[in-house]
């Protein structure tokens, strides 16, 4: 059972929700970190490595989607706003990208956030497996378009 | 204005100019753009002057990862461990003094630290995990490493191919 911050738990199950489309657009915050590149040389800004990893709990890599932001009417950069904001840009990766690395999607809406849902990788027993999903994490980074960056 | 290749080495200060001149400023980081021959504009950004200022800069970097509170990510990341810290700070300080530029730090929600030298679409990555079962990912000019495992046990041909491509960001810090 996976525990969130807001208290909320979801116990599965740990499969791909096929329902979300590979168009789907999945968003995630970046703190400075997970930020690389020079400022001063336009281009070159761009999503770090570690910042698609899983949390050591969950074994999974959490997003928001945007079919659930654009239903409501929610500006994504919303998720940048209030207590986040000045200290989070925003990721974008394509849900098919990350079903290329072999990721698994599953909605796990939470109150703070309707759109959550998670990136993870199962074994043969239907285990998540982390190692894996980190490797994958890895390689969806890459593919993750840095679409608002911090200020300065 | 444009500037030959020889012209902009000319404007790039020498490393010990550049200490002084850190040591004078406070100034922690410098980046050169190069215009190669036959390759056009090339950006280096992952060169950063090494000298005490340079480490100092590192250093700091490391001081603030460490002093991350939970739920740094937003998304429930728990406090990094001393012990990976630790393990950064030596590694790096190790190829510092093999002339390596300084890296790129990252810590990652797993709890793990990253360590990336980036030159365009060429990269060199170390992850260092709190269990010890860390990660080598390079990809330097059709040269590949894919490894996780405990460092010391790294194949002898993918230490090679990171030497390789340490060594030559090492040598494109000018004298």
């Amino acid at each position: 059972v996976v525990q969130f911050a807001s208290g909320e738990t979801f116990e599965g199950p740990w499969t791909d929700d096929g329902s979300i489309g590979d168009d789907v657009v999945a968003f995630r915050r970046l703190p400075h970190d997970w930020i690389s590149g020079d400022r001063d040389l336009p281009g070159t800004r761009r999503v770090n490595s570690a910042a698609f990893q899983p949390h050591p709990d969950s074994q999974a890599i959490s997003v928001t989607l945007s079919d659930v932001a654009d239903g409501l009417g929610i500006d994504p950069a919303a998720m940048c706003l209030g207590e986040y904001a000045g200290e989070y840009g925003l990721a974008t990766v394509l849900v098919r990208d990350a079903r290329a690395q072999g990721l698994a999607i599953r909605r796990v809406p939470l109150s703070v956030d309707p759109g959550h849902a998670m990136f993870f990788i199962t074994d043969d027993s239907g285990q998540r497996d982390e190692r894996s999903c980190r490797k994958a994490g890895k390689k969806l980074a890459r593919a993750a378009h840095l679409v608002l960056d911090l200020p300065h | 204005v444009t500037l030959t290749l020889t012209e902009q080495l000319r404007a790039v200060p020498s490393k010990s100019q550049y200490a002084e001149t850190l040591s004078n400023t406070g100034i922690g980081s410098y980046s050169a753009i190069f215009t190669l021959p036959d390759e056009g504009p090339r950006w280096i950004s992952a060169v950063r002057y090494l000298g005490p200022a340079s480490r100092f800069e590192f250093l700091r970097r490391l001081e603030r990862i460490a002093s991350l509170t939970a739920n740094w990510d937003s998304y429930g990341a728990f406090p990094l461990s001393q012990h990976v810290i630790t393990r950064v700070r030596d590694f790096v300080d190790t190829l510092i003094e093999q002339g390596v530029p300084l890296p790129h730090v990252a810590p990652s929600s797993s709890g793990a630290i990253v360590v990336e030298w980036r030159d365009g679409e060429r990269v060199v990555e170390f992850e260092f995990d709190p269990s010890g079962d860390d990660s080598v990912s390079l990809d330097w000019d059709g040269e590949s490493v894919e490894y996780d495992g405990k460092l010391e046990f790294l194949p002898f041909a993918s230490r090679l191919s990171l030497e390789r491509a340490l060594t030559e960001l090492a040598e494109r810090v000018p004298d």
